[in-house]
């Protein structure tokens, strides 16, 4: 498979993919969403999100394990706390 | 390139004519079907590619989408992304420096220059604290200042970021709408889309064309009377979104502008 050079999705809270193709999401979110590409990017990607309107009007999003092979993203509401009702949207382009 | 260079320069909310369209205060036109997440859900499955994208009528689905400012047509690659490591180098991405010693302020100068000002998108790294806030500064077609601060207000200089500046088309062959509003509601850039009037921090952004199925949507805040806007959407349809700004107070923030891009399907 041809390596990619844009993937784009969004995830549902409850990690179910709402759009978008290319990637799979660890199970059970709960605002940290392990997002796994399935054909790898020939180096690590630029990664950006924001987070879908959850229970909170406050999210936020950042990232870490940023690598070919996928990212960890997450939405915490304002007290610093994981958010488990917001989805995520999120584009990963090849550099 | 120092800020020095840059003063002077139109900011991206300056540069673009508005276009009459764009400013009519279309609001939620279009957008009866969609709204919520289960619809959102639902048109975001499988719902296959648009006109614009099919081999038939190419350069007819290609000129209409790009009048509707929808470009999906695989072009001149006008678009830069990168990731800075905390320290301001670059940890991956070209055409583009930075200055040095950030400590949570990114002076991104764009080598070459855009033909205007870019929509920039841009996410914190995971540095020492789980909060940090992005918002953007000095858009200008030669670079952008991207600021990172803490949850107490202070810049974060623990955090890596991750942006992307969108100046033309993406790669490949993927519709896209992206565009910079203004606090009151005025399309500083961008086209294919109008936006609900006096948004007070609540964007209703419609698109001039439908997506065939409902886009990704990323955005940030502007810097605005606040350094800790926070951003979310609502409502994501093939037709439109709704992207708030709050404070971290949790009202909606009137006084920072907003940065979006739209992708669509391939």
């Amino acid at each position: 498979m041809a390596a990619p050079a844009i993937i784009r999705g969004v995830v549902n809270a409850d990690g179910t993919i709402a759009s978008g193709t290319g990637f799979t999401v660890g199970p059970t979110p709960a605002g940290h969403f392990v997002i796994a590409f399935s054909s790898a990017f020939p180096a690590a990607p630029v990664v950006i999100a924001t987070g879908g309107k959850g229970a909170t009007d406050h999210t936020f999003t950042n990232y870490d394990s940023l690598a070919a092979t996928g990212v960890d993203v997450y939405v915490k509401n304002s007290l610093g706390a994981l958010d488990s009702t917001a989805p995520l949207a999120f584009v990963a382009m090849a550099v | 390139m120092p800020r020095s260079r840059r003063i002077g320069l139109q900011r991206g909310r300056e540069i673009a004519p508005r276009h009459p369209a764009q400013t009519s205060g279309g609001g939620q036109h279009g957008r009866g079907t969609g709204k919520g997440q289960g619809a959102t859900h639902g048109q975001g499955k499988g719902a296959g590619r648009g006109a614009g994208t099919a081999a038939v009528s190419a350069f007819a689905a290609i000129t209409a989408k790009a009048a509707a400012g929808i470009v999906n047509q695989p072009n001149s690659l006008a678009i830069l992304r990168g990731v800075i490591n905390t320290d301001g180098t670059v940890a991956s991405g070209t055409g583009f420096t930075v200055g040095p010693a950030p400590a949570g302020h990114f002076v991104i100068s764009f080598a070459p220059a855009f033909a205007a000002a870019p929509v920039v998108i841009a996410i914190g790294g995971k540095g020492s604290t789980n909060r940090t806030y992005v918002n953007y500064d000095a858009l200008a077609a030669t670079g952008v200042d991207v600021y990172l601060y803490t949850h107490d207000g202070i810049l974060d200089p623990n955090t890596p970021l991750a942006f992307v500046a969108v100046g033309g088309t993406l790669p490949g062959d993927l519709p896209i709408i992206r565009g910079v509003i203004n606090t009151d509601g005025t399309v500083a850039s961008g086209t294919g889309f109008t936006v609900g009037p006096a948004p007070a921090g609540h964007f209703v952004i419609s698109f001039a064309s439908a997506f065939a199925a409902a886009p990704v949507v990323v955005a940030t805040g502007g810097k605005g009377s606040t350094n800790r806007a926070l951003v979310n959407y609502d409502a994501l349809a093939t037709t439109g979104v709704d992207v708030y700004l709050h404070t971290s107070s949790g009202p909606l923030d009137p006084n920072t502008p907003l940065a979006f891009v739209a992708v669509g399907a391939g």
